[in-house]
C-alpha cells in the first residue's frame, strides 16, 4: 500500500506521458511511434524455459541442449516483431454509433481494415467497460466490431480510448495501443412512466386515442418512422409491397409535451417521462410537438422528429458544459 | 471452467499431439509404466476431446498425482540423477493434460513439453535424436502457436504458420551456437549412475579382456595433425598394473620414483587430438608415449594420465606422443623391487623360467625364449578353459590357450621369475582407419594388454607377447582377426553382420560413421573447436568482436523480415478504365503531365486540354465516356474498347509532340 503511493506520482506523470502520445481523430494508423511492447507472464516464463535449458547445456557440457536453448531464445526474439507486425498497419477508424437510454449499452462500432496483405489475428479490441472482442484479418481486408458499454448519464457520451492489443503468435508478448478515436453517442434520459401530458393542446381539442374513430383516407406506401400497426397487412399479403393506412384528421389533432405539464416532479425525473411520452406517442403515430424552455418543437411525426426530440431531452442543461 | 477462456478443437488435438511427440523418445529411458500411465491420460483426453467421457473429478486427479510421485521416488531409490526428474516431469506432464482446458493449462504442459525435449539430448545424442527432437519442437511450438488462433481453421493451418515462424530463428540458432563462448559446468551434476559402461577397469584378470571383447561401443576417435602412425605403433597406453597376487594384477600403490622420459631428437612429434567417450573413471589412454597433454590430465610416474575428476561427459583433449623413446634407462633394478615381487605357488613356471635363464646369455635372448616358447603351441582364443589355482602353470603347460591378459599374465611372470622388473599395461592397440573423415575409431573390442619389462641402459620397453603368437592381431584392426571367433562382438550382433558381411555394406557403414565423426567433433564437441574455429573466422577473439558478429545476423534476418512484411502491401483493384488512366499518367510522367493526387479524371483531362488544345474533343469524348462508365455503372464491352482506344490515341499524340521537340 505505501509502495504503491509512493509511486503514485510516477503513474500518473506516465499517464499524461501516454495520454499525450495517445493518436486522437477519426481513424488512426497503427504505426510504431503508437505501439507499446512488453513480455507478459507467459513471455517471462518463456525466458525462465531458456534459462533453464541453457544451464542444463552447461552443466552437462551439452552442445546439442545449448542449440535448442538458442533456437527458443531466436524465437523468443523474432517473436518480439512478429507481435509487433500484428499489430502494426493496422487502421481503426470510427464505423458508426448506436445511442441509448440511460442504463442500457451503446453500441460502438468500429471498423478494423489493414493497409496491407498480411495475416492477423487474435487482435482484441476494447473500451473501458465493455466486452473484449478478438479478430482476425486473414482473408478480408476489414471488419467491423460492435463494442457495447453501459452509458452512465443522459448527453453526449465519449467512451473513452480504445484499446488495442495482441499477444499473437505465441503469447509471449503484448504489443497494445490506446486510440482515442472520435465517437460520441447520444444518451437519451431514461424512461420512466408517468402520468399523461395535459391535453390543452393549442388549438385543436382532441384525445390520444382518438384516431379510432378517423375515416380512412386511403394508401401511402410506407415509410421507416410510420406506425407500424398502420400498416395495410391484407394489401401486403397481396404482394402489393408495403403500404400504410391514412386517415383523415390525423393531422390535425396536435400533442404537445410541455416542460411544464409535470411541475411536480424532479429535472431528471421530468425529463424521464417526457422520454417516455415522445416514445409511446410516436408508436401512436400521433402529432406531437415539444415545448421546453428555451426551445420548442413544431409538432410532427416520424422517426426523424423522434430523434429531435430524444435529443433536445438527451442534451436539456447540458449545452453550457459541453 | 465456466467463463475461462476455451480451447479450440484444432488447438486441442495439436496439444495431445505434440504430448505424444515428446514422450515417445523417452519409452526406453523410463521405467515402463510411466509412459503408460502417460499414454493413459492421453487416450483419456482424448475421449474427453470426442465427447464420450469428461474431465476426472479433482479428488481423484489429487490421488493420481501423490500415488505417481511416491511411485516414481520408491522405484529411483537406488539413485538416478537425471532420470528421477525426467521421470517426474514425464508423468507430471502426463498428468496435467488430464485437466488440459484452460489456455494456463496448456502453456504449462506445453513449456514442460519443451524441457522433456530437451531432456531427451541426455540420454541420446545421435544426429537422429537431433532431427527427431526438432521436429518435437516443431509440433510443440504448432500447439503453443494454436492456443492464441482465436478460429477453428484446418488442422494444418497452425503448422504452415509455425514453420514460417520458425524458419527465420534457424540462421539464428546457428550464430549463437558457433559465437556464444562455452563455460564449464558451474556445479557438479549427478548424473546416471544406473547405466553400466563398458571400458578398462583397475584390476587384471584371466577374461577381463575378452569381455571387452564382446562390446562395439566407441571407445575414442583420433584424428593426427599428420599421416597416421602405422597400425603395430598404435599401443594406446592407459592404466600399468604392478602388483600381482597370483590371479589377478591391480595397482596399489602409486610409485614415488620420478620417470625420466628420453626422446631421441630425430624422431617425429605424432600430434593428434582425441575425442573420449564417457567411462565414468579417471583414465585417459594415450599413445605411447606421450610427451606432451593438457592441463585437464595429471601424469602418473608409470607415465600413464589421469583426468582430475570422472569422466562422465565426452571430452576432447590434444596430446602430442613419440613412438621412439627410452623410458628411465639410467636407474638401477633395485629402484623397481616392487615389480620384482612373486607371490608364492606356479612353481613350475619358475623352474621353467630359471633353466630357461641358464641357457641365455642375456635378458633379450631369454625374451626370445618365452616368445618362441608361445610360438610353439599356444592357440589365441577369445574362449579359453578356465583356470584353476595355478593359473600361469596351468595356462602355460596344460592349457595353452588363452587371450592377451594370459600371455601378458604368464610372461611378466617368467621375467619377474628371473629377476627382470616387468608390470602388465592395459589399453587399446590398433583401431580402425576412417578413410572418409581421415579418423582412427577405437572401440572396446580394441582393448589389449600387454607386458613391460625394464632392461638396464634400455630403460622400460614393450613386450607384446600376443604377436608372438598371433601377429595379425597387432599388425591388423581387431576386427579383421576377431571376427571368426565365437564370443566377438556377441553383444553388437547387427555391427558384427557389417564386418563379416559384403564390402559394400562395410563402405556405408564406414561413411555412417565418417558423418558421425563430424557430427561428434563439430556438432557434440563444438566447445572444444570453438576457440580455434573463432580464431579462424574473426581473428583476435574479443568481447565487443564477438558482440557485433553476435548481433549483426539478428539485426539482418529481422531487417529481411520487416522488409518481406512490409512490402506486402494491399493489392489494389482497379477499374481496367482507371488502370488505362493509371497507364496514360504515367506515359506522361516524364512532361510533367501526370495525374495529381484527388484530380477527377474530367479535371485531369482539362488540365491536358489546355496545354494541347488539338485534343480537346479525344480528351472531352474521353471525360464523358468515363464518367457513364464508372458512375452509371454502363458496362457496356462496346463502351470500354472505346474508352481505351481513346486514351490510346490521346499517348500517341502527346508523345508525339515531345518528340518534335
Amino acid at each position: 500500500m505505501v509502495f504503491s503511493s509512493a509511486l503514485a506520482p510516477l503513474a500518473q506523470i506516465l499517464n499524461e506521458w501516454a495520454e499525450k502520445r495517445r493518436p486522437k481523430g477519426q481513424s488512426v494508423l497503427l504505426n510504431q511511434k503508437r505501439i507499446f511492447i512488453l513480455p507478459t507472464l507467459a513471455g517471462w516464463a518463456f525466458l525462465l524455459l531458456c534459462l533453464t535449458i541453457f544451464l542444463v547445456g552447461i552443466n552437462y557440457q551439452n552442445n546439442l541442449v545449448y542449440a535448442l536453448a538458442f533456437f527458443l531464445i531466436a524465437l523468443g526474439v523474432l517473436t518480439i516483431h512478429y507481435t509487433f507486425l500484428n499489430l502494426s498497419g493496422l487502421r481503426v477508424s470510427a464505423s458508426h454509433v448506436q445511442g441509448c437510454h440511460v442504463g442500457e449499452m451503446a453500441e460502438f462500432c468500429l471498423r478494423i481494415e489493414r493497409e496491407n496483405r498480411r495475416e492477423y489475428e487474435g487482435v482484441s479490441i476494447s473500451l473501458s467497460g465493455s466486452v473484449t472482442e478478438t479478430v482476425s484479418l486473414v482473408e478480408s481486408d476489414q471488419v467491423d466490431v460492435k463494442l457495447f458499454v453501459s452509458a452512465p448519464k443522459r448527453g453526449y457520451f465519449n467512451p473513452g480510448a480504445v484499446h488495442i492489443s495482441t499477444v499473437y503468435p505465441f503469447g509471449l508478448l503484448k504489443a497494445w495501443s490506446w486510440l482515442k478515436i472520435d465517437q460520441e453517442a447520444l444518451i437519451f434520459p431514461k424512461v420512466i412512466k408517468g402520468s399523461p401530458p395535459q391535453l390543452s393542446g393549442q388549438g385543436d381539442k382532441g384525445t390520444t386515442h382518438q384516431e379510432q374513430g378517423d375515416d380512412f383516407a386511403g394508401l401511402v406506401e410506407y415509410r421507416p418512422g410510420m406506425p407500424t400497426r398502420h400498416i395495410a397487412w391484407k394489401q401486403f399479403a397481396q404482394g402489393r409491397g408495403v403500404l400504410s393506412k391514412k386517415y383523415a384528421g390525423q393531422k390535425s389533432n396536435n400533442i404537445w409535451l410541455c416542460w411544464d405539464d409535470w411541475p411536480d416532479l424532479a429535472k431528471e425525473h421530468r425529463l424521464s417521462v417526457l422520454c417516455y411520452w415522445a416514445l409511446r406517442l410516436n408508436r401512436q403515430g400521433e402529432n406531437y410537438g415539444l415545448d421546453m424552455p428555451g426551445c420548442s418543437l413544431v409538432p410532427a411525426t416520424g422517426q426523424s422528429h423522434l430523434h429531435k426530440v430524444l435529443s433536445i431531452l438527451a442534451c436539456y442543461g447540458q449545452e453550457g458544459t459541453e | 471452467m465456466k467463463g475461462a477462456f476455451q480451447l479450440t478443437r484444432t488447438s486441442q488435438l495439436w496439444q495431445l499431439i505434440s504430448a505424444f511427440v515428446v514422450l515417445i523418445p523417452h519409452v526406453e529411458n523410463l521405467p515402463v509404466w510411466v509412459p503408460v500411465l502417460v499414454i493413459g491420460c492421453l487416450a483419456w483426453r482424448y475421449l474427453i476431446y470426442t465427447g464420450r467421457t469428461s474431465f476426472l473429478h479433482w479428488s481423484i486427479r489429487g490421488l493420481l498425482v501423490i500415488v505417481t510421485g511416491v511411485a516414481i521416488i520408491s522405484s529411483y531409490r537406488a539413485g538416478g540423477g537425471i532420470s528421477v526428474t525426467v521421470a517426474l516431469l514425464v508423468a507430471g506432464f502426463g498428468l496435467k493434460s488430464l485437466e488440459m482446458y484452460k489456455r494456463r493449462d496448456a502453456l504449462l504442459v506445453l513449456y514442460v513439453g519443451y524441457l522433456i525435449a530437451a531432456s531427451v539430448f541426455l540420454f541420446s545424442q545421435t544426429f537422429g535424436s537431433a532431427l527427431y527432437v526438432f521436429f518435437s519442437v516443431v509440433v510443440i511450438t504448432t500447439a503453443l502457436l494454436s492456443l492464441y488462433q482465436h478460429r477453428e481453421y484446418t488442422f494444418f493451418y497452425p503448422l504452415r504458420k509455425t514453420v514460417l515462424f520458425i524458419a527465420p530463428a534457424l540462421p539464428l540458432m546457428v550464430v549463437l551456437f558457433l559465437l556464444v563462448p562455452r563455460i564449464g559446468p558451474l556445479w557438479e551434476i549427478g548424473l546416471d549412475r544406473s547405466v553400466a559402461r563398458t571400458g578398462l577397469s583397475d584390476t587384471l584378470s584371466a577374461g577381463d579382456i575378452s569381455q571387452l571383447t564382446r562390446s562395439a561401443e566407441v571407445s575414442f576417435r583420433v584424428t593426427f595433425d599428420d599421416a597416421p602412425p602405422p597400425q603395430k605403433d598404435l599401443y594406446w597406453r592407459a592404466i600399468v598394473l604392478s602388483d600381482f597376487d597370483g590371479r589377478s594384477w591391480r595397482n596399489r600403490e602409486k610409485a614415488t620414483l620420478v620417470p625420466q622420459l628420453r626422446v631421441p631428437n630425430e624422431s617425429p612429434t605424432i600430434r593428434y587430438e582425441m575425442i573420449l567417450e564417457p567411462t565414468d573413471k579417471k583414465y585417459v589412454p594415450a599413445l605411447d608415449m606421450p610427451v606432451s597433454w593438457p592441463a585437464t590430465v595429471k601424469q602418473n610416474t608409470d607415465m600413464t594420465l589421469l583426468s582430475v575428476t570422472e569422466q562422465r561427459l565426452r571430452k576432447q583433449y590434444r596430446f602430442q606422443s613419440s613412438t621412439a623413446y627410452a623410458l628411465s634407462p639410467d636407474h638401477h633394478v633395485l629402484d623397481f623391487q616392487r615389480e620384482l615381487i612373486l607371490p608364492n605357488g606356479n612353481d613350475r613356471a619358475k623352474e621353467q623360467a630359471l633353466s630357461w635363464w641358464e641357457d641365455s646369455k642375456n635378458r633379450e635372448q631369454y625374451i626370445n625364449k618365452i616368445l618362441a616358447f608361445y610360438n610353439r603351441s599356444f592357440i589365441y582364443t577369445l574362449s579359453p578353459p578356465r583356470l584353476g589355482q595355478d593359473s600361469i602353470d596351468q595356462f602355460l603347460f596344460s592349457t595353452q590357450s588363452g587371450f592377451c591378459e594370459h600371455f601378458s599374465s604368464a610372461t611378466a611372470f617368467l621375467l619377474r621369475a628371473v629377476g627382470i622388473p616387468a608390470r602388465i599395461v592395459t589399453g587399446y592397440q590398433g583401431g580402425e582407419w576412417n578413410p572418409y573423415e581421415r579418423y582412427l575409431l577405437v572401440r572396446q573390442y580394441d582393448a589389449h594388454a600387454w607386458v613391460e619389462a625394464w632392461i638396464p641402459d634400455r630403460g622400460w620397453i614393450r613386450i607384446d607377447p600376443t604377436s608372438a603368437v598371433a601377429p595379425e592381431r597387432v599388425e591388423k584392426p581387431a576386427d579383421e582377426i576377431l571376427q571368426s571367433q565365437s564370443g566377438f562382438l556377441s553383444d553388437a550382433p547387427l555391427l558384427a553382420f557389417g564386418i563379416k558381411g559384403a564390402s559394400w555394406l562395410n563402405n556405408i557403414r564406414l561413411r555412417m560413421e565418417a558423418f558421425n565423426y563430424g557430427w561428434h567433433r563439430w556438432v557434440l564437441n563444438y566447445h572444444h573447436q570453438q576457440q580455434g574455429l573463432l580464431t579462424q573466422l574473426l581473428g583476435q577473439v574479443s568481447a565487443w568482436k564477438l558482440a557485433l558478429f553476435l548481433s549483426a545476423p539478428f539485426i539482418l534476418v529481422i531487417a529481411l523480415i520487416m522488409l518481406v512484411q512490409v512490402k506486402r502491401r494491399r493489392v489494389l483493384v482497379r477499374h481496367i478504365c482507371d488502370s488505362a488512366i493509371h497507364e496514360l499518367s504515367m506515359h506522361l510522367h516524364q512532361q510533367g503531365l501526370s495525374r495529381g493526387k484527388g484530380e477527377t479524371f474530367r479535371q485531369y483531362s482539362q488540365r491536358l486540354a489546355d496545354i494541347r488544345p488539338d485534343s480537346t474533343m479525344l480528351l472531352k469524348e474521353a471525360a464523358d465516356l468515363y464518367e457513364q462508365i464508372r458512375f452509371q455503372n454502363d458496362e457496356n464491352t462496346q463502351l470500354r474498347l472505346r474508352f481505351s482506344e481513346l486514351l490510346k490515341e490521346l499517348r500517341h499524340t502527346f508523345l508525339q509532340k515531345r518528340n518534335r521537340l
